[in-house]
């Protein structure tokens, strides 16, 4: 019933958009170049003391449609010099006009910044956001971290640099949310490149699609999708950066890029993470001739977390030649040493548990635009993974949290393992669009992903062994999707997609009829068909209106299928997930006396979701996945910025998302108690605030110092069931972070200061796992950039 | 104005800035970081440890088990960790816990005078435990297929005694004996059950096998069996040495299993007859199940003692089994007659081992109905006269039934609303 009314509201929403329609209109488009380097990105373009405007795209265009009459048209960016230029529409005329700018250096203090995000993600039908990470680029931030400032999105982490690490978007989690890499599925990349551990320096931005996921990302994302953009600029750059941080972390990133003017690509990104992670834990102690585990809390240092992990990411190919825009071969190195510190309860102590991990992905990349007839582009990407996973505990001793030690006559702290895992991933996309005209945007898009696990060291599993242990879990899946959009004009457009879906999973089940536990593999398919539309409308250029829905379907993840040989248990008879998902965005943005500028976003999205699929700690306490009923989630994102030229930027969003249990039985038919109740261990009331200020020309003309503050809230919220009577909770987390950084001759050095949780606050994002303290760290970042002029 | 005061100008606004953002976000300090692990108070000697649909586990205490339901939001204690094994003894509880990779922090509690608990402490078990028993005044746990410091061999199995003082539980010692030499047949034991002869000394049914299963896993200690048509039961003294294997043909080891745990056969009555059941686990067994007995201080099975359970059955087996009063046992039999370890036991029946009668409990729900007890919980309780068994059956909440011992007639007494399974009853005694 509620479905049905949630799709009339669509369906009328969608047709009010068409309603705002047609007049006669003249359109200017263009170019925007810079005199000394190529296109400028994201310059503003408008039409003087009207609603008519738009922003540059990534190639430098821009597009306005306008009534007749006499005009000023507008022209600024960031560091550039403002440029004006008379001129006269007449009715449905189509003029091309290419400017271009002078860049402004010294007078940057006077540029105007806008206060509308200047992407083209931003302003999509899509409930999505896009983050500019290149600014970001001085700080000490993983991605992850990044995320962690969006609104609607929040990052939950077990520990230190390299810990385990969830991201929490509009009421979805963990899984329900699928994380790209240039269009192409991360999952299976193994742990040693990861959210929490790729630099931020890696990405040119980032997108996150919260609910609706548009077709050119083939995943089965149920509650959206991330994508992280790595740099496509044909320019030639060097960004070395090196930090050093509290708890001996070091990170260092060099990332080199050359483009010939032939048209030769070469880019070779290495990065390095390095931290012993001994911050100070307030925990209870374990007495190691008794066992006996004290009554009060203490504080202690972590002895035994020392992660590091290396990545080398070198690409090469060419560009802009007859047969391809773009065509690169890829290949990756990765690998991660990470020592296990506690369990999942921090009482409990290692001092000799560790994992590695190790990861090698070649990769093929191929673009063309009119591809063998006009306005019909194809993208191609291919990517395989290897990854070996080793799970170590031999030691025959017992730690506590003082660092001593006993020894023990037997291996393991806890069961003896050795175990090693392989992993096998291979992820195919294409992506093909066609655009009929100015109106009409086709996009077809498959992703054919195919994965084998299989644990390979049998000598090492040698305490465990069996034959369901050597078996192999399979799981392949292929997605295709097709959407249509349509653009009326730059007032509004609306799209159409579907999606199918299909996967085949094979796995030991257990088929004893008689005795002790007997596997034998088997195979199961099933399919699936997912649809959604999207529409946007610009009641003037300020005021933006989105709406859009999904019904998303999310197939089980080949650890849900079958564990991770670790702490997670396989459930070979999950369902898909499947939720009806819907948003509703209102942007406005303005700015004034040219100085003043800002922005308020507010977003409201509904979820219901059937066999939602939730993490549970399962028999055996091994975490497992179940299909849980029904949630229905209510939630809204709230955005505010404010802008004072490009030297006092004050931020602020809050989230509140209520997603609750509308199951009236439990599985096994008896009256729910938890009916109604929210879903427990998910942040639902969260936010952030940020202040930065810039000074301008300071200790030099081409010097600038920026300071900055970030604030992160987490409301206290439960880890099971209220109407259970739960107890243990994940208190409420209240962050400090403070930033400085001076950059030299316009941004080629830099050096970034940042303390953060400034306050030492105790801050949980899980239950019982505390994060670090009060820390600081230092960065220095040297960078060229050249550009090409095309 | 000189760019100096104008940048002191700023960066005193910039402070401000700062300074009013963090005053509304207010400088609480969370010095209390139990984060709800707290126990609240509770009132009557019945302690129920319950699982909710969800897997969480939570400790409640009733006032009667005969009236008055309950609804799981009033429980005393969210637990931190699942799967908790409870065991009682006067006004002690003890629950341990072990999750696999992990250790696990297990939960003493003491009943007092008020008829509320108070925590003794906690304490962290860290050799994983597939047995356990009181063993005079402490807590045993045993577990097999422990890998040497060295790594060459993994026929070891360690025993781990607890004290239950004042105020904490407490680690006295953990000794590991490697089993391969014990029969010197080249297979490794695992040993089941503890009973204790209350002279410093116990019983432990041992189970022998090769160190791995064919075909099959789980991470049991318990491998292929070569022998399945004998029992051994060790006659040990508290440093675990060896004072005589009783040994049989009649029936084939006395243990149960449900994946890697296993299940204690055995049993002394009060007047201290140990009573040895089988329940034909093994599938190549040609033996029946049924029961032998060591009478007090025997060194031998008695020869004139054998009960064919299965005969009383018809031809189903048993998978645990608990000793209710004089020589009366109530057992829990498997629901199919050709059984996996996974295959729940559903069926209940009281035996009087002495009399050789056995008597099916009536009153119950259908076998085919009832959830509980298929993995390690629903463990019933014998108190003042009465059983009580705890059973969740499809539709419902979690229920305990009272059981007349001589009638075999169960009735239902309290029900737990928003109760998945009851794990665990025991009935708490002020000292």
């Amino acid at each position: 019933m509620k479905f049905r009314s949630l799709v009339l509201v669509l369906v009328v929403l969608v047709n009010s958009l068409s309603a705002f329609a047609h007049k006669k209109e003249a359109v200017i488009s263009g170019r925007i170049f810079s005199i000394e380097n190529g296109i400028v990105e994201f310059a503003t373009v408008y039409l003087k003391n009207t609603g008519f405007g738009s922003a540059s795209n990534s190639e430098g265009l821009y597009h306005i449609v306008a009534k007749q009459g006499h005009y000023t048209l507008v022209v600024s960016a960031l560091g550039y010099e403002t440029v004006e230029k008379d001129l006269t529409l007449l009715d449905g005329e189509r003029i091309k006009m290419n400017l271009t700018l002078i860049p402004k250096i010294e007078e940057i203090e006077e540029v105007e910044i806008l206060g509308k995000a200047v992407d083209v993600i931003n302003n999509s039908a899509y409930n999505a956001v896009a983050i500019d990470t290149k600014k970001l680029s001085n700080t000490s931030l993983d991605l992850a971290h990044i995320l962690n400032t969006v609104s609607g999105v929040r990052l939950r982490e077990e520990g230190g640099l390299g810990s385990g690490t969830q991201i929490n978007l509009n009421g979805f989690t963990g899984r329900h949310i699928k994380i790209f890499i240039d269009g192409v599925p991360m999952e299976g990349s193994g742990s040693s490149f990861k959210l929490n551990n790729i630099p931020v320096n890696i990405a040119e931005r980032i997108e996150i699609y919260k609910g609706v996921v548009p077709v050119e990302f083939g995943g089965d994302a149920l509650g959206g999708a991330i994508n992280i953009v790595t740099s496509k600029t044909s320019n030639t750059y060097l960004d070395a950066s090196y930090s050093y941080g509290s708890f001996n972390t070091h990170k260092s990133n060099l990332n080199f890029g050359y483009t010939s003017k032939k048209g030769f690509i070469l880019q070779l990104n290495a990065y390095q993470n390095y931290s012993d992670n001994d911050y100070k834990i307030k925990t209870k102690y374990t007495d190691l001739m008794t066992s006996s585990v004290s009554q009060q809390e203490d504080w202690f240092r972590r002895f035994h977390d020392k992660y590091h992990n290396e990545a080398v990411i070198f690409q090469t190919g060419v560009e802009n030649k007859r047969w391809a825009n773009r065509f690169i071969v890829g290949l990756n190195y990765s690998r991660e040493y990470a020592q296990i510190q506690n369990a999942n309860l921090m009482t409990i102590v290692f001092g000799g548990k560790y994992r590695t991990s190790n990861a090698i992905t070649p990769s093929l990349n191929y673009e063309k635009k009119n591809f063998i007839i006009k306005n019909l582009d194809v993208d191609l990407s291919v990517r395989y993974s290897d990854v070996s996973t080793n799970n170590v505990d031999t030691v025959a001793r017992e730690y506590n949290w003082s660092g001593e030690y006993i020894d023990k006559d037997t291996q393991g702290e806890g069961v003896a393992t050795l175990a090693e895992f392989h992993g096998k991933t291979g992820y195919s996309v294409a992506n093909l669009k066609y655009r009929i005209g100015e109106n009409h945007f086709f996009s077809l898009n498959n992703m054919y992903s195919h994965y084998v696990r299989k644990t390979t060291n049998s000598a090492a599993n040698s305490m465990q062994s069996s034959a369901a242990t050597f078996m192999r879990r399979k799981n392949e899946k292929n997605i295709l999707g097709l959407s249509y959009k349509y653009v009326h004009s730059d007032k509004w457009n609306a799209s159409l997609f579907g999606k199918y879906y299909y996967t085949n999973v094979c796995g030991p089940v257990n088929v004893a009829i008689t005795g002790r536990d007997q596997y034998e593999e088997q195979t199961r398919n099933s399919d699936v068909f997912g649809y959604g539309v999207a529409g946007t409308y610009f009641f003037t250029s300020d005021l933006q209106y989105k709406i859009s829905y999904e019904k998303t379907y999310r197939l089980p993840t080949d650890t849900e299928l079958f564990g991770d040989g670790d702490y997670e248990n396989g459930a070979a008879n999950i369902r898909p997930e499947n939720s009806n998902n819907f948003n509703m965005n209102l942007s406005y943005s303005h700015y004034f006396d040219k100085k003043h500028s800002f922005t308020i976003d507010f977003g409201a999205f509904s979820r219901y979701v059937t066999d939602y699929i939730i993490r549970t700690i399962g028999s055996k306490g091994i975490a497992t996945s179940a299909n849980h009923g029904k949630v229905l989630g209510l939630g809204t994102d709230i955005t505010l910025r404010y802008y004072y030229k490009n030297i006092l930027v004050v931020g602020s969003n809050f989230s509140y998302h209520d997603m609750r249990d509308k199951e009236l039985y439990t599985a096994i038919g008896s009256e729910s108690v938890t009916y109604n109740n929210r879903v427990p261990n998910l942040p639902y009331l969260f936010g952030n605030a940020d202040a930065s200020y810039t000074f301008y020309r300071l200790f030099g003309k081409k010097n600038n110092l920026t300071l900055g503050y970030n604030l992160l809230f987490t409301e206290k919220f439960f880890r099971s069931w209220a109407g259970e009577g739960a107890k243990l909770y994940i208190p409420r987390q209240m962050s400090h972070d403070i930033n400085m950084t001076y950059s030299i001759n316009n941004g080629r050095f830099n050096i970034a200061v940042q303390a953060g949780n400034i306050t030492d606050a105790l801050l949980y994002d899980n239950y019982s796992l505390q994060k670090p303290g009060r820390n600081f760290s230092l960065k220095f970042r040297y960078f060229f950039h050249k550009q090409l002029n095309n | 104005m000189n760019q100096k005061s104008l940048l002191f100008k700023r960066l005193f606004r910039f402070s401000f800035l700062i300074g009013s953002v963090s005053l509304f976000s207010s400088c609480e300090k969370d010095e209390n970081i139990s984060n709800g692990d707290v126990l609240q108070s509770g009132t009557g000697p019945y302690f129920i440890a319950v699982k909710a649909s969800s897997g969480t586990e939570y400790i409640m205490q009733a006032e009667s088990l005969e009236e008055g339901d309950l609804n799981i939001s009033s429980n005393i204690m969210e637990l931190p960790q699942t799967e908790y094994t409870w065991i009682f003894k006067e006004d002690v509880a003890i629950g341990m816990v072990y999750q696999q990779q992990f250790a696990g922090i297990g939960y003493g509690f003491r009943y007092k005078k008020d008829s509320s608990l108070e925590k003794l402490g906690e304490f962290k078990i860290s050799s994983r435990f597939s047995n356990y028993g009181f063993f005079g005044s402490q807590l045993m746990t045993s577990v097999a297929g422990q890998v040497s410091a060295d790594g060459t061999r993994n026929d070891g199995a360690t025993f781990s005694f607890w004290d239950i003082n004042d105020n904490s539980v407490s680690l006295e010692r953990t000794t590991t004996i490697w089993t391969e030499d014990i029969t010197s047949n080249d297979e490794q034991i695992t040993f089941a059950g503890v009973v204790d002869l209350g002279n410093g000394e116990f019983l432990s049914s041992m189970v022998q096998s090769s160190f791995n299963q064919t075909g099959t896993g789980n991470g049991s200690s318990i491998g292929d069996v070569a022998f399945p048509d004998s029992v051994w039961v060790a006659h040990m003294d508290k440093d675990l040495k060896i004072k005589n294997i009783y040994r049989d043909d009649r029936i084939s080891y006395s243990a149960g299993q449900y994946r890697s745990q296993v299940f204690s056969q055995l049993g002394k009555t009060d007047n201290g007859t140990v009573y040895v059941f089988s329940g034909s686990f093994d599938k190549n067994t040609t033996k029946a199940c049924g029961a032998l007995r060591i009478t007090t201080g025997s060194s031998e099975f008695d020869k004139d003692y054998y009960f064919n359970i299965e005969e009383q059955t018809g031809g189903y087996t048993i998978r645990r089994l608990w000793h209710m009063t004089d020589n009366k046992f109530c057992l829990e039999i498997y629901n199919d007659i050709n059984i996996s370890t996974i295959t729940p036991g559903h069926q209940f029946a009281i035996v009087d081992m002495e009399e050789k009668s056995f008597k099916w409990i009536s009153g119950l729900p259908n076998k085919s109905l009832i959830l509980s007890g298929a993995e390690t919980g629903g463990v019933p309780m014998f108190n003042d006269g009465k059983l009580y068994m705890p059973i969740t059956s499809f539709g419902e909440d979690a229920s305990i039934y009272i059981v007349d011992p001589e009638s075999a007639q169960a009735t239902k007494g309290i029900t737990l609303k928003g109760v998945y399974e009851i794990r665990t009853i025991g009935y708490l005694n002020y000292k």
